[in-house]
């Protein structure tokens, strides 16, 4: 289920009209997106959960006290939402950070990764290693370590490496296939 | 944003790398919530993009610790021993060495037949890379004596074994530093972490075996001239 227009505006309405089933519908409808925005946002798995349930909190206040002010645009308002709490997190940690260590002696230090970033960190590994393991040419490892790791511009890759931009793109397009598929496989053994 | 204009924009892989406008990045994120299949797309190519940064962040820490690092600290003499501190920063730094050392070998790889190498100082260390190639000339390289440590970085021409044999020889033939057990990166280069004392001004070479069951053999050789850069 995604967000359309229409959806926005019924679900906007239903919200701020008290219809719990509209929050769940949310959830539903927003919640993958939300996520993943969230992840980009923050550096670890946990520090991205904690956006993510404070984006939806938040969202749901400011919808029910009628501050969407254009329903039709509530992906705009929910992306917003979710960059500006990432901001404000960030400056509260900068800022918790520079507090005596007294201030809260026994606090967990939320910015470990959790087991589960443990595991998501290991097999992301592994996985990775497999895929450029089977990419037999050498330049389409260098493809993938310069866009994605080094983060230089596509035309100068080409240039470089003298091969076409559409050469370029589908090596990027089937890395990820393979990569998605080998998480697949991964997930579901046999 | 509509969907031709992504596909032919190649907006989602300049998205997972940040190289769109603030506008267009907008516009593309909220397209998200209304098209699924860009989602999935983009998930995995963020997945993606997270893993060859592990890997490449651990192939790092692997080929420093391989190379004995705490071995070689001991090595050093006292008198070095107060800049030790700093160079423990480099740690934090060999992300960064790695990425750097992507770029430097494409370079070194664009470039006409021949052995060519390059140096350049990241914090405390020096970083060398160098092409393994059949019957080039000697190449100079300036070697900062203030510089703790060295960073070789071996091209490999093919990669057919999974342990390497380096040694560092001087112009007497006297052995200076030799590594055994080394892996090869998945970029096909050996990475070497020396003290700068090692490579004080004058001729080496280095000679790469690669070892099986059967023992080992000739892997490539290179040689080089280095001239302090003071
Ligand atoms: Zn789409």
């Amino acid at each position: 289920m995604t967000l359309d227009t229409a959806a926005a505006v019924d679900l906007v309405q239903r919200i701020s009209d008290g219809d719990t089933s509209a929050d769940a519908e949310l959830v539903e409808r927003c919640g993958k997106v939300l996520r993943f925005l969230a992840r980009r946002c923050t550096r670890n798995e946990a520090d991205a959960e904690d956006l993510y349930q404070e984006t939806l909190i938040v969202a749901l206040e400011k919808i029910r006290r009628h501050e969407v002010r254009e329903p039709e645009r509530l992906a705009g308002f929910l992306r917003a939402l979710v960059k500006n709490l990432s901001v404000q997190r960030y400056r509260r940690r900068s800022y918790d950070v520079e507090k005596p260590s007294d201030a809260l002696p026994d606090a967990p230090d939320e910015r470990q990764p959790n087991a589960l970033g443990h595991l998501l960190h290991r097999e992301r590994s592994l996985l990775t290693r497999r895929l450029l393991t089977e990419l037999k040419v050498s330049r389409d490892r260098e493809v993938l370590s310069r866009f994605y790791i080094a983060e230089e511009s596509s035309p100068r890759i080409c240039q470089d490496l003298d091969i076409e931009p559409e050469h370029f793109y589908r090596v990027l397009h089937r890395a990820r296939q393979r990569y998605r598929l080998l998480w697949e496989e991964h997930a579901e053994p046999g | 944003m509509e969907h031709p204009r992504i596909d032919d924009n190649k907006i989602i892989d300049h998205y997972l790398v940040g190289q769109l406008s603030p506008d267009d990045e907008a516009a593309f994120e909220e397209h998200l919530f209304e098209c699924t299949d860009c989602l999935e797309k983009v998930q995995w190519g963020e997945e993606l993009r997270r893993g060859l940064r592990t890997v490449a962040t651990e192939d790092t820490a692997r080929a420093t610790v391989a190379l004995g690092w705490m071995a070689w600290l001991r090595q050093l003499g006292s008198a070095r021993r107060a800049g030790l501190a700093s160079l423990a920063l480099l740690v934090t730094l060999l992300p960064a060495v790695v990425l750097w050392q992507q770029v430097e070998l494409a370079q070194l790889r664009s470039r006409a037949a021949g052995s060519s190498a390059l140096t350049e100082p990241i914090g405390d260390l020096a970083v060398l890379s160098m092409g393994v190639v059949r019957d080039a000339e000697p190449v100079e390289v300036r070697v900062d004596p203030e510089k703790a440590a060295v960073l070789l970085s071996l091209e490999l021409p093919r990669v057919d074994a999974d342990r390497y044999r380096v040694t560092l020889v001087d112009v007497d033939g006297s052995v200076q530093w030799r590594g055994d057990d080394l892996e090869p990166s998945l970029y096909d280069t050996l990475m070497v972490i020396l003290p700068s004392t090692y490579l004080v001004p004058g001729s080496y070479r280095i000679t790469i075996e690669a070892m099986s069951s059967a023992g080992a053999s000739s892997a490539g050789e290179l040689e080089f001239r280095v001239v302090s850069s003071m």
